[in-house]
Parts: C-alpha cells; structure tokens; sequence
C-alpha cells in the first residue's frame, strides 16, 4: 500500500516537475528591462557593419551646413540610431551602411546609423526575435511583421508619430495637399503609428500581360486585322481573334502542349486583368466611391467565369492550368515560353521586344504590352485600378520603437526625406556634388558625375549607367530606396525608353479613370475583429476553390449552381463581412 | 545455408528489386537533373521541359564560373568546413563520454537519462534560447554554431545503447589490471562500438555542414562568419528577388541567375554527398548496434 501511495506521489512530483520545466523556459522571455537598443552592445558584439562616425565627430558641424538644417534640433551632438530593414545586399554593397545615400545622410545630420538587416528569407523569424526580447532598433520596417500590432501598440512599443508633426514639415505639408495620404496615414484613434513612402504618381508596374505579336503576324502573312480596327488588341473581341490563331499556329507545329493564354492556378490575375473587363475586382473586397463590394459575388464575376469556361472549351486555355500551384508570374513552366508555346501570358519587362528569341532557331519573338481587354457592352471606365493610387503610400512601412532616445532628431531627419530634395535621394541617388568623400560606390562604378544630372536647359538626365535608361547598374541600388520619403518618380517616367512607357500606357489601363480599387488597409474594432474572424480567409479559399471549377466546367455556372455558390458564400459570412468592412471604411472615410 | 528460390520467393525479388530500383530513381532524378542542368544552356534549359537525362543545348561552365568567383562562396567554404570540423569534434568526444557515463551502473543513471529524454520531447523554444544565448555573449560569435548544438541528446541514447551491449566481462577484466575508467572507454569500449561512432560522427557532419538557421539568426550581421548554406541560401533568394525587380532589365541576366542556382546548389550538395560512401559500411551495423537494447 505504501508502495503504492509512494508511486503515485512520485508521478504528482514529475508531472510537477515537467509542467515546471515546461513554463521556465517560457518565462524567461518575460524581461523586466526597457525594451531598447544598445548600439554600443552591438558595437561590442563585433559588427563589422557599423560605420564609423560621421566626419567631424561628436561635435563638429559646419556653421553653413548647420544653417540648411531643420531648426529645433541640436545638431551638434553626435546621436547613433538603429534600423531594422530588410536585406540590402545585392552586387555593389553587402549592408546598406554601405549605401551612398545612408553615407551622405550620415555626414549631412552628424549622425550614425546602424542597420540590422536579417538574410534574405529570415525576416519573419528576425522579427519576431526582434519583438520576442524586447531588442527592438528606434525604426523599424513592418512589412513583414505577422504578430499583431494592437499588442505592440499596447505594450508601449510603437511611439505616436502625430505627436512630433510639429518636427516634420515636409510631411505634414504632402498630407495637405493629399487628403487621402493623410486619411491613409491617421488611423481611426487620430494617431500615425507608421510612415512610408508618398510617390509623386503611383508605381509603375514591373509586369503585366504581354502577346506574341509575331505568331500573329505569321498566321495572317502581316496582315493582323483587330475587330476592333485598332493596331493593337483592346476588347475581347480582339482577342477572340488572336487566341485561335495561337492555337493554329502551335497546331501546325505539332506541339503537344501548348497555351494560347496561360491563366493563373486559381483562375484569375491577382490585379485584376481580364476580371476587369467585367468590372470586377478578384476575390478581394473592393471600393467603388464609398462603397464596399466583394468581387467573386458580383455578375461581372460570373461573366468572366462563363468567357474563361467557353476558352477552356475551345482549348485557349492552358489545359493544365489549374493543376499548378504557385510558380512565378503563373507560368505553368518556362518551356512553355521559351519553347514556343505560349501566346499570351503574365510577362516581365524583361520580356519586351525580341529578347526572349533562341538564337539556335529561326523564331524571333516580338513580345509586346497587352492592354486588359474590354468586354462587349462595357466601357474603359469600368476597368478597375491596376496600380495602387499614391495617396496610399509604397515602399517600407516604418514605425518609431520607444528604443529611440531622440525621436525628435530622428524624425526631422526623415522629415527632409519628404521634401523635393530628399525625394530625388530615394528615387535617384546622389549628384555628383552630394557624393560623400568617404564613398567608394559610386566611384567603383563609374558613377562620378554622380546618379543624374539637369542640363543646361534645366532637364533631368539620368547617367546613361542606369538600367532604367538602358544601361547595366541597377538604380535602385544607388538610391535611398528603403527609406521612407518622397518619391519623385515622374523623372523616371519620363527617362525610361519608349518601349518601357508603352507597357506602362498599357498595364496601368484606365487607372485614371476609375473609381473602383482595392479596399484600403482599414482598422476594424476588437469586437469587429473577433465577430468576423476568419470570415476573409474562408471567403478567398471558397473562391479560389471554386473559380477554376466554373473554368474547366466541373461545376456548371447555370442559375441553380451559381446561386448555390451564392448562398454558400452567404453560409460562410459574407454579408457580416461586408457589413463590418463598410464600417470600417465609414471611419476610414471620416478621418 | 543456401536459401530455395520457390515461385513466390522469385516473385517476391521481382517486386523487391523493382520497388528499390525505383525509389533510387526517385532519390538519384532530382539531384541528377540539377547536375546536367547545371551545364547546361541556359537559354536551352528554360525551353526544355521535364527531368534532365543529359546536358541540354551546349555546355557551358559559366554558372560555376560565377559562382566559384564570388568570394562569399569560398568565405562560406572555410567557414563551414570550420564549424563542421570543431562541432563534429567536440560533439563526438561530449557524446561518447555522455553515453559511457549514462550506461554505467551509477546512482544517478535514471534520472539522468529521464532530464535527457526531456529534452528531447521539450525545448525552450527559439526566443528563450537566443536570450540565453544573447546572455552567454554568443550573439555575432562564431561559437554559437559549434557549442550549443554540439550535443544531441538522441545520439547519446544510441551511443548509451551501443555501450550497454558490449559484455561487463570487458570492463571487469580491464579493471582487475588496473584500468581506470578513462582507460577503459578509450582503449576498451570505443574500439568495440566505432561503427555507432562512424555512424554518428557521419550525421552530426550532415547537420552541420547543412545547418544554416542558427547562422542566420546570432550571425546575422556576421557576413564574415556566415556558413555555405547562408550564402548560398541568400543567393537563391536574391536571385528570385531579382527575376522579379523591375531592375531587372536584361532576359539574359535572368537566365543566367536561374543557372546560378543550379550551380551553386551542386557546389554545396556534392561535398557532402562524397562523405557517405566512406561511411555506408557503417550505417547498418552502427545503427543497429545502438538501437537494440539486447
């Protein structure tokens, strides 16, 4: 019997033991020390990555230098801040200390920054270390961060932003005269809990759907007569007439696997070409002036999945296209492209014009832009955005950390990101005047004329180096592209070769036309979020389970079927969500 | 004895051999598609669908070139060799001494082994560890990538098991000429278990040499100190960064960054592949003799 009771109280004692051991390792990430940075700890750690102080040390600052700077500010004292951001390393520098932007800021503010940059593809795990124990930099770019930002928020993490307006001028002057810039800064508690980037007009895309003009050029022995009598395709008619005579040519050269049009896995493009046509946007909730919609509900919806299934049919469409999963820019595999057997596809810039030819056959491409085409009965106008408006803001999203000792310094020097001068350093680089004597970059790179230059008569000439211009070295290396500011891109625009502003012309569709665009980041309650959790995510796997079935015809998209599809839609909770998303962009609205 | 083939038996090899065959393809298709690929064209390798049999298009040896003349490479090579070598090493030697001390008749013996088997079923968990690492002054030094993993409390049960068989005569005898304990390990014992010692000197060189996450997180800014298998995982990750940058200008560029990939993964892969047929005689008899209790 003793035996017995000893046993058992043996067992209590190790399952105590267990559920103690279990806890302790936990508990020792709860730290009672100020979350913040220790740059000299780090200094000490050995980083080879910490640059040296600016020129001139602690104290010293020339008197002219001092009187370009913003006022309020001692900028005599040498002050050290800290930076998480993604990986900058690429072919001329391995850390972005080394970027000549961060060097000229270095010596223009007397400062130093220090950057702590995880490896490409850890940048989740680094966040979360970063947060976990409470070692947080003074900024840090959020992009990626997956935990939630009420706790950070809750925590005593993030600094307020509004609260130092009165240090940055450059942006509170870009929020008037930009209204939505400053609703889509401002969350529904009247703070600025994170700044990016404000692009002088929005980005231009890097990809969008590209044809092979010179299958069609064959087919009908150079006579390519559009529908439409237009020289280039821009209603679906057109491209009812372009993708049989894709699927003859590839016929004729007795391939077996060919794609007139390679459609994405789930059965639509992610921004939103060909669903536009109908004027709807993909699977996500979108605005149309102050209403919110939920695309794959909407008729357009419908019809686009009846065009994509009537395709199907026909053998337009890549058979096999629903099978994949997620490879890059939907190509169900690259011989398929450089094997001569793709019609029209998500393509790159890169793809433009003739590069894409094998020298060792006799078939030169002639890759050309394609606009999203509109549908019978339509206007252009009810084309969705493509783009993401720049009110909205691109780029790194940053927050202040509480880690930072003098956010007033820090944010004036971001704050001169924001004005004309500092948004050429983010899209451009530095002139040749602005290269720091310590810089090495731009020197070991022929670049000693500096990124660009105005001529005589005033205009802006990019140093003919620059890929954007056609040359080897990638721009954005050479500029502050990971810091949040002014983006003056119309430069750019302007400077990129014909070809290039072509695609752009025709990707970018009628962006400035429409009225419909993808919901901006709204903040919902913690009752909303709670009521509707999941709701979102359960929604977009229905859907994108369900698309390719209407295309391929596995599911009919007669009226009995649809409205089931409808009503399963409503059974998982979309008029809740609809609901609590308009909610929300009433208070987006009314900020 | 020589065993009686009957019919089922014949059938029964017929299955067997196929089934084997086929599962080497399965394991030998991949590795051998990334080798011919990497020779390969790199225009030719993108219109080429399916599993490479051979070289396709013309051969060429510029993606080795490439990566053979990035230094990071070769700083990844020293590193890696470093911290393989000094891990395995002090692995071996820990693990040994971990697993004679757990199969000798002490006091001690089962509660020790139970806080081992704890710790294989329960970890602190990433944050916990890097604070104490942090604490321990490991963060940026490269001795966080051979101390804290140098122990597997797995390897030591096997190396406990594998003592546990060898017959308490070896030790009584070694002990009545007057061998002490240290004696009796190195001169008795780890002669007779070397194959569990090959066996598991071979897996910790695999872990280590294809370990890259503690690198990434307490060398992170150690660009220096970084091993092969950071380098080469930033490597693939940039080069899909850059086939979709709009700085991306040239087509050629990215074909030839997608034959980048093929030859850097060879460069890391085939070192390490070259270690197993020195080690296979052990593999068998190694793991058996350390999983049977009797």
């Amino acid at each position: 019997m003793n035996t017995m009771k000893k046993m058992k109280l043996s067992k209590k004692v190790f399952a105590l033991s267990l559920s103690i051991a279990i806890l302790l390792p936990l508990l020792t990430a709860c730290t009672s020390e100020t979350p913040q940075a220790d740059p000299d700890a780090t200094s000490a750690q050995g980083d080879s990555q910490v640059s040296e102080p600016a020129a001139g040390g602690d104290t010293a600052e020339s008197e002219s230098e001092s009187d370009t700077l913003p006022a309020g500010i001692d900028w005599t004292t040498h002050e050290t801040f800290t930076w998480w951001t993604n990986s900058a390393a690429n072919d001329y520098y391995a850390s972005y200390i080394d970027n000549p932007v961060i060097k000229y800021l270095e010596e223009k503010f007397n400062v130093t920054f220090v950057f702590e940059e995880p490896v490409s593809g850890s940048e989740v795990d680094s966040l979360s270390l970063m947060f976990g124990t409470s070692q947080y930099t003074d900024l840090v770019a959020m992009n990626q961060y997956q935990g939630s930002w009420d706790e950070l928020l809750e925590d005593g993490v993030i600094i307020d932003i509004a609260d130092y307006l009165d240090y940055m001028p450059n942006l509170c002057a870009r929020m008037e005269a930009d209204p939505g810039y400053k609703t889509a800064l401002y969350n529904d508690e009247g703070q600025i809990l994170s700044i990016n980037s404000y692009p002088e007009e929005s980005t231009k895309p890097w990809c969008g759907l590209v044809y092979r003009r010179d299958i069609l050029e064959e087919m009908t022995g150079g006579n390519v007569q559009f529908p439409s009598g237009k020289d280039e395709p821009e209603t679906i008619a057109d491209w009812d007439y372009m993708l049989p005579l894709f699927k003859e040519y590839f016929e004729k050269l007795g391939l077996v696997e060919y794609a007139p049009l390679i459609l994405p896995y789930n059965g639509y493009f992610p921004a939103a070409e060909l669903t536009d046509s109908y004027g709807v946007y993909p699977y996500n909730f979108y605005v149309d002036e102050t209403t919110v919609y939920f695309g794959p509900a909407q008729d357009g919806w419908r019809e686009y999945l009846g065009k994509m299934n009537e395709w199907y049919k026909a053998g337009y469409i890549y058979q096999d296209f629903a099978s994949r999963t997620q490879d890059m820019f939907f190509q169900p595999n690259t011989s398929l492209l450089y094997g001569n057997a793709a019609g029209i596809w998500m393509g790159m810039l890169s793809h433009l014009g003739d590069v894409m030819s094998d020298p060792a056959s006799d078939v030169v491409y002639d890759v050309r832009p394609l606009k999203s085409p509109t549908a019978e009965g339509r206007t252009s106008a009810d084309q969705i955005r493509h783009t993401t408006p720049p009110s909205q803001g691109s780029g790194l999203i940053y927050i202040l950390t509480t880690a930072c000792k003098n956010p007033e310094k820090l944010l004036a020097i971001l704050d001169y990101m924001y004005s004309d001068e500092g948004g050429m350093l983010t899209m451009y680089g530095l002139t040749k005047d602005q290269i720091p004597a310590d810089d090495t970059i731009y020197a070991a790179n022929g670049l000693d004329e500096g990124a660009y230059w105005f001529d005589s008569s005033g205009s802006f000439v990019y140093n003919p180096l620059m890929d954007a211009v056609g040359g080897s070295l990638q721009s954005a290396y050479f500029a502050g592209e990971k810091i949040p500011g002014y983006i003056r891109n119309s430069y750019k625009t302007l400077a990129v070769a014909d070809e290039v502003k072509n695609a752009y012309d025709k990707w970018c569709g009628g962006d400035d036309l429409t009225v419909k665009m993808p919901m901006p980041g709204i903040s919902l309650t913690d009752e909303e979020e709670a009521a509707t959790k999941g709701i979102t995510m359960d929604l977009f796997l229905y859907t994108v389970e369900l698309a390719p079935q209407f295309i391929v015809g596995t599911k009919s998209l007669d009226d009995e079927s649809w409205n089931n599809y409808l009503a399963e839609l409503e059974a998982i909770g979309l008029s809740l969500m609809l609901e609590t998303n308009q909610t929300g962009y009433d208070r987006y609205l009314d900020r | 004895m020589i065993e009686k083939l009957t019919p089922s038996r014949v059938v029964f090899n017929i299955i067997n051999y196929s089934f084997m065959i086929l599962l080497c393809i399965v394991c030998i298709a991949p590795v051998w598609h990334i080798l011919m690929a990497s020779f390969s064209d790199p225009r030719t390798m993108m219109a080429t669908p399916g599993l490479f049999g051979w070289i396709v298009g013309s051969p060429t040896l510029e993606g080795y070139r490439i990566v053979l003349s990035n230094p990071s490479v070769l700083t990844g090579y020293r590193n890696t060799i470093i911290y393989v070598s000094a891990a395995t090493l002090l692995g071996i030697v820990l693990i040994t001494m971990g697993g004679f001390a757990l199969s000798r008749n002490t006091k001690l013996k089962k509660p020790l082994t139970l806080m081992l088997i704890f710790t294989m079923m329960f970890s602190g968990g990433l944050i916990p560890s890097y604070i104490v690492n942090m604490n321990l002054g490991l963060l940026g030094n490269p001795l966080a990538l051979i101390i804290p993993g140098s122990i597997n409390a797995f390897y030591i049960i096997i190396m406990k098991n594998a003592f546990d068989q060898i017959s308490p005569s070896f030790e009584e005898s070694a002990k009545l000429d007057g061998a002490g304990p240290l004696t009796i390990l190195i001169k008795i014992m780890l002669p007779l278990v070397k194959a569990t010692v090959a066996v598991i000197v071979m897996f910790l060189v695999v872990q280590h040499w294809n370990s890259w996450f503690p690198a990434s997180i307490y060398l992170s800014r150690r660009r220096d100190l970084w091993p092969l298998q950071l380098f080469m995982r930033e490597i693939l990750v940039q080069n899909d960064t850059k086939m979709i940058s709009a700085a991306e200008a040239a087509s050629a560029a990215s074909l030839v960054n997608n034959l980048v990939k093929h030859c850097i993964t060879v460069v890391g892969t085939l070192p390490i592949l070259c270690v197993y047929p020195f080690a296979q005689k052990y593999f068998v008899k190694g793991v058996t003799l350390g999983g049977v209790k009797e």
